[in-house]
């Protein structure tokens, strides 16, 4: 049939497997950072923009005119779930939280943000038909200012292993308020 | 290299020869037995969107399980935790571990024979 095919470049841009979440990574290079944690059920990000019409309310004015349209807000997030804790990320999925100074086994909740509890996070997945080696390719995502706004939630099950949910939104900042809280990188692999 | 081709290449880039299941080249079970070590290979094809569920074996006249399982622990490697993509002629295919990746069995009436089984999942992607 004329109409049931695929494009004869699919298996080159296929993004494969979960990913994985850092610290920090090296586009240029392919560096990966410290890992967060493991996870399960894979990562989901989303950027969903909120619009305004201007023309919805001017009389003869058709629904969803372009020129009159605007981005209101945008909401970029990254969900999943951890399978693994550390007093590090217990702290980071609390959101505003301190790890005690005398104690590193304890963290202490606050009804505070600091700047410090924003910070940057990426996901990186395997991307293209070469995705082995230094010059793997890959999707990166770099979320800025981010912050986990699920709160900090444990999910336990007989018989089964913890899980920790989050959901790391990311954020404008006031010094850079024309930047959106998040980079998208897209590399295809060479030999 | 068309899709079979580069499917056979894959199992036979691991030091032993390897053989479709069907095409061991041996009349008898004596010269079977003189081929080894060896990998037999399940072979099947589908369409993308359609992963397939296949299994190899290894086979080594031991009776020890050294051999095979250092070639097993060579190909698990190779496929890695993520899979390997393996190109051929407009397309490619992702080899995955299966589960159970591996398995131990017997040889009905020769304990000298050692043999693994792997699991595989294969996507062709054309």
């Amino acid at each position: 049939m004329k109409y049931t095919q695929i494009p004869v470049n699919t298996f080159s841009q296929l993004q494969l497997n979960a990913g994985i979440l850092a610290k920090t990574f090296t586009p240029g290079t392919g560096v990966v950072g410290d890992l967060l944690g493991a996870t399960t059920g894979g990562i989901q990000f989303s950027d969903v923009p909120s619009y305004i019409d201007f023309g919805e309310d001017i009389d003869n004015c058709p629904k969803n005119t372009k020129e009159l349209k605007q981005i209101k807000s945008r909401e970029v997030t990254m969900s999943g779930t951890f399978v693994t804790i550390s007093s590090e990320m217990a702290k980071r999925l609390s959101g505003s939280a301190d790890i005690d100074s005398q104690d590193t086994t304890k963290i202490v909740p606050r009804d505070t943000l600091n700047s410090a509890d924003f910070e940057d996070l990426w996901w990186i997945g395997d991307y293209s038909d070469k995705n082995t080696g230094t010059n793997a390719g890959y999707i990166a995502i770099h979320l800025l200012n981010a912050l986990n706004t699920g709160g900090f939630q444990i999910q336990t099950t007989d018989k089964e292993k913890g899980t920790f949910a989050f959901k790391f939104t990311g954020h404008y900042s006031i010094a850079s308020q024309d930047v959106v809280p998040y980079e998208l990188y897209v590399k295809a692999g060479t030999v | 290299m068309n899709k079979l081709q580069a499917y056979s290449a894959f199992w036979s880039g691991f030091g032993w020869p390897a053989y479709d299941e069907n095409s061991v080249p041996a009349s008898n079970e004596q010269e079977r037995i003189s081929r080894l070590p060896y990998i037999t290979y399940e072979t099947a094809t589908d369409d993308f969107g359609r992963p397939l569920a296949l299994t190899a074996s290894l086979w080594d006249r031991s009776t020890e399980w050294t051999s095979v399982a250092e070639k097993e622990s060579q190909i698990s490697d190779f496929i890695g935790r993520g899979g390997r993509m393996i190109a051929y002629e407009n397309g490619a295919m992702w080899i995955r571990r299966g589960s159970p990746w591996s398995q131990r069995m017997a040889e009905e009436g020769n304990d000298t024979i050692r043999r693994i089984v792997l699991n595989i999942e294969l996507e062709f992607i054309d």
